[in-house]
């Protein structure tokens, strides 16, 4: 990975987290109409950030939209709106929000974010204009005017004074730099302050000019150039030296060493030395107010929250991210010293010796390497919070176009999940929300007229029982009309069956087929279904099934049931010829022993059984796999009934040998490359004893 | 990996380590550099839809090898695996494979001087895998193409 990646990467990693947090934290104030102090100078930092890290990656757009929303908070900071304006404010900035959430795809998708952030920057600084006219208070006090009067100083007495003012610790070297960005680059001031940044854990103590850098300074910085005077201990010199030349956009650096006249001063006691300097320095007013710390301890009122915002992220993460790659590669080791734990404890060359201790510490290894795979497994598992939170996000929007009043309660958002099963859960999520509130919360007039709260809620619920989890979508609404969706069903010739033999699962899994339910009558009535076969697709993607449930006029439950993880698989064991074969648990109803009555065979070949007056269709594995020296004589084989998407079958297989635990491993390279991909497999895994046994993907198979 | 191409090409008097083995009783040769490692003949998952000559997968230490038997490949009659029957792990622009070979010889410095072009008329199918015939006192070494035997369609990008 080149530098450049791994900055990109960094940049949208750390930019979608702190977008994310400030999202939840705008909707959790606009709940509460307003937003605290403290909220007010979260969004303000992370505005900062965002500003600073999408200038430092030249995404100007970004940039400049960050800027904006960042005044505005500034502003909003300073007179505090009137609850009227909230809402606007909420508004603009979760559109906003949006926007940045855009680019950071583009961005991630190796795209140039282009995204034309105009509209919204002129709406921010209405807004803004807006806060302004009706508190009467200008602008905040930007230090322009001493700026200006420092202009017209001699360059060199910004370098001096600056050193003047610096407190350097014994020992300590002094030397001043002045820094030209490129023409035209822009953002000066944000440039300024991340060089600032970068070097900040080298010295012991930095005076800049300008000394603000959290407000706006890029004029005098392009004129003038951004100074900055160090002390620090010899050896950090060169580094610092590097650090800032290898900053992007830098046209020209210059250091100087400590000048000799302000030497003795700077020694002497900064309090002192400033309350001397401040009438003769221009800057040294500046100085006082938000650079008297020598050490890294900032007191200024902007940097003493930013600092702040610093720790308290450091104290809530105690976390590091990984490249998931990595968690695969332990996963899949682990994966090894389990098989080969069994390999070795079991081995057919123990298999008649009475090793009493040889047995106890293989315990004592099973034992151990059984927590290892717990923790393994552990890792990858991430909390439903997160994508449970972005919900929120889609009840409020939809609720406002539509004139709904809903909330969301979320039920056992710690529940874990392995993270590529969360990646391909958020959107089901997301179509079962926007249903809920689309189709099934009523408005509020018509709640209140069948006597229920006219304010809506949904539920959404997770925990998990062994194995898999259950994610829940309740909604309090309309609910779906059982007698219309069976109506549909006939029409369609679904089903047969009178409808006093259709169970209640049955006749609302319609909705869950493909096409089913975007037909206007049944959506009118059910309220339900657009969307409802690609959310069943994606969920059994990974593995997942879904059940509907719903009663008129009170309310519709989605079931989600979705296993825990993607890369253990249960599964039981087939044999066929020397092959092994794993057919996925979840796809198995029963297995029985075919009798020979049961079994028909039609003129052109295809086998059929009867089960319970039900026909399926035989699959002999050996003849879809072309298996050498198998079972032939279906009388002496098993057989398994599977379902699938495209229907239902029985496998015919020589020996059923049990339960497998099977950890997934995708099919090698080599045959990706040449056959693409092997009908009715998915992949393989390594048993117990090293053999290779062959995962069926059974909706493939049957296809 | 374009030991075909390095070995004709640069021929400077430069030295290559090959390792030579037996199929159908002639000595073959592979640059060593794409070799993994030699290990037995293990217990082989057949793989349904695999080519005749690809034997199905074994697993070697977890990961999942494709192996296919040089005999078949080249179109030679299959040979029965003995004792001395080997496979040759190689790893060819990260695709990892075994070769079944019926003996493994000895590893080889061969002087690029002593590469010549492979036959141009083609008397068996087997040249269609030989990238060069090394010339060596007492015997003559066919270089094997790795790239060729896995499939040339498996490094077109």
């Amino acid at each position: 990975m080149s530098e450049m990646d791994s900055m990109v990467s960094m940049y949208v990693l750390e930019n979608s987290q702190l977008l994310e947090q400030l999202e939840e934290l705008l909707l959790g104030g606009e709940k509460n109409e307003g937003l605290s102090k403290e909220q007010i100078d979260e969004t303000f930092r992370v505005m900062h950030t965002i500003k600073g890290s999408s200038a430092m990656m030249e995404y100007n757009d970004v940039a400049t939209l960050a800027h904006a929303v960042e005044d505005l908070f500034s502003k909003i900071r300073e007179t505090n709106p009137p609850e009227s304006e909230w809402e606007r404010i909420f508004d603009i900035v979760l559109e906003s929000i949006d926007f940045f959430k855009e680019e950071i795809e583009k961005i991630q998708d190796g795209n140039a974010p282009d995204g034309d952030p105009q509209k919204l920057c002129s709406e921010l600084a209405e807004l803004r204009k807006r806060l302004e006219g009706e508190e009467g208070i200008g602008e905040p006090a930007t230090p322009a005017q001493d700026d200006d009067a420092k202009q017209a100083q001699g360059l060199n007495d910004i370098a001096r004074s600056l050193l003047g003012n610096l407190k350097a610790l014994p020992g300590d070297k002094k030397f001043w730099a002045k820094i030209l960005f490129e023409k035209g680059c822009q953002m000066e001031t944000i440039r300024a302050d991340s060089i600032k940044m970068s070097i900040k854990d080298l010295y012991s103590s930095i005076l800049t000019w300008p000394e603000d850098l959290e407000t706006e300074h890029d004029a005098e910085i392009a004129e003038n150039g951004f100074w900055m005077a160090f002390s620090t201990p010899e050896e950090y010199e060169e580094i610092i030296k590097q650090k800032v030349e290898e900053t992007m956009l830098v046209e020209s650096v210059l250091f100087g060493e400590e000048d000799e006249a302000a030497a003795p001063a700077a020694t002497a006691d900064l309090k002192q030395q400033e309350a001397e300097k401040e009438p003769a320095d221009e800057c040294g007013e500046d100085a006082a107010q938000k650079e008297p710390a020598p050490q890294k301890e900032p007191s200024g009122d902007n940097k003493g929250k930013k600092k702040q915002g610093k720790e308290d992220k450091t104290v809530k993460q105690s976390f590091i991210s990984v490249n998931v790659n990595k968690i695969d590669k332990l996963m899949n080791l682990v994966g090894e010293i389990v098989t080969t734990e069994s390999m070795v404890t079991k081995n057919s060359d123990l298999a008649d010796l009475h090793l009493e201790n040889f047995e106890k510490q293989a315990r004592q290894l099973r034992k151990l390497t059984d927590e290892l795979q717990d923790i393994v497994m552990s890792i990858r598992m991430v909390p439903v919070a997160a994508t449970f939170h972005k919900m929120q996000r889609i009840v409020r929007d939809i609720g406002k176009k539509t004139n709904k009043e809903a909330e969301l309660v979320i039920i056992g958002e710690d529940t874990e999940v392995d993270k590529n099963i969360i990646d391909n859960l958020s959107d089901p999520l997301m179509h079962l929300i926007r249903n809920a509130m689309d189709h099934g919360i009523e408005t509020p007039e018509e709640r209140s007229a069948a006597g229920k709260d006219p304010r809506g809620k949904i539920t959404l619920e997770a925990n998990s029982t062994s194995g898999d989890i259950i994610v829940r979508v309740m909604d309090d609404g309309i609910g779906m009309d059982r007698a219309k969706i069976i109506q549909k069903a006939y029409e369609k010739g679904l089903t047969s069956k009178p409808e006093n033999e259709i169970t209640d699962k049955e006749a609302y899994g319609f909705t869950l087929l493909p096409g089913f339910s975007t037909n206007d009558a049944v959506t009118e009535y059910s309220g339900r279904g657009v969307g409802m076969d690609v959310v069943h697709k994606n969920l059994e993607k990974i593995g997942g099934s879904i059940t509907v449930d719903s009663e008129h006029g009170k309310g519709t439950t989605i079931t989600m049931h979705i296993p825990l993880t993607l890369a253990i698989m249960d599964g039981m064991k087939v044999t066929v010829g020397k092959s092994t074969y794993i057919i996925p648990t979840l796809a198995i109803r029963e297995s029985l022993e075919p009798r020979l009555h049961e079994i028909v065979t039609e003129p052109n070949g295809n086998e059929m059984i009867i089960i319970r007056g039900v026909c399926y269709p035989i699959v002999r594995l050996h003849k879809v796999f072309h298996v050498q020296g198998s079972e032939d004589d279906l009388k002496r084989g098993i057989m398994v009934l599977v379902d699938s998407e495209v229907g239902e079958a029985c496998l015919f297989a020589d020996k059923l040998l049990g339960e497998q635990q099977a950890v997934v491993k995708p099919m090698p390279l080599y045959v990706s490359k040449t056959i693409k991909r092997i009908k009715g497999i998915s992949g393989c895994t390594i048993m117990g004893d090293g053999e290779i046994a062959l995962i069926l993907d059974i909706n493939n198979l049957l296809a | 990996m374009e030991e075909k191409n390095s070995a004709l090409e640069s021929g400077q008097g430069e030295l290559e380590k090959y390792l030579t083995f037996f199929i159908n009783g002639q000595c073959c040769g592979l640059p060593i550099s794409l070799v993994m490692e030699i290990i037995g003949v293990q217990k082989i998952a057949e793989v349904p839809e695999f080519p005749i000559y690809a034997k199905g997968i074994i697993n070697l230490r977890g990961l999942i090898v494709p192996l296919i038997d040089l005999n078949l490949r080249v179109g030679y009659e299959e040979q029965e695996y003995t004792s001395k029957t080997c496979v040759i792990v190689v790893n060819v622009e990260g695709i990892e494979i075994g070769l079944i070979v019926d003996a493994v010889d000895e590893v080889l410095d061969i002087n690029y001087a002593d590469i010549n072009p492979p036959p141009q008329s083609a008397s068996g199918e087997a040249d269609r895998f030989v990238s060069g015939v090394a010339v060596q006192p007492e015997k003559l070494i066919l270089l094997m193409s790795c790239e060729k035997i896995i499939g040339d369609d498996v490094f077109e990008h």
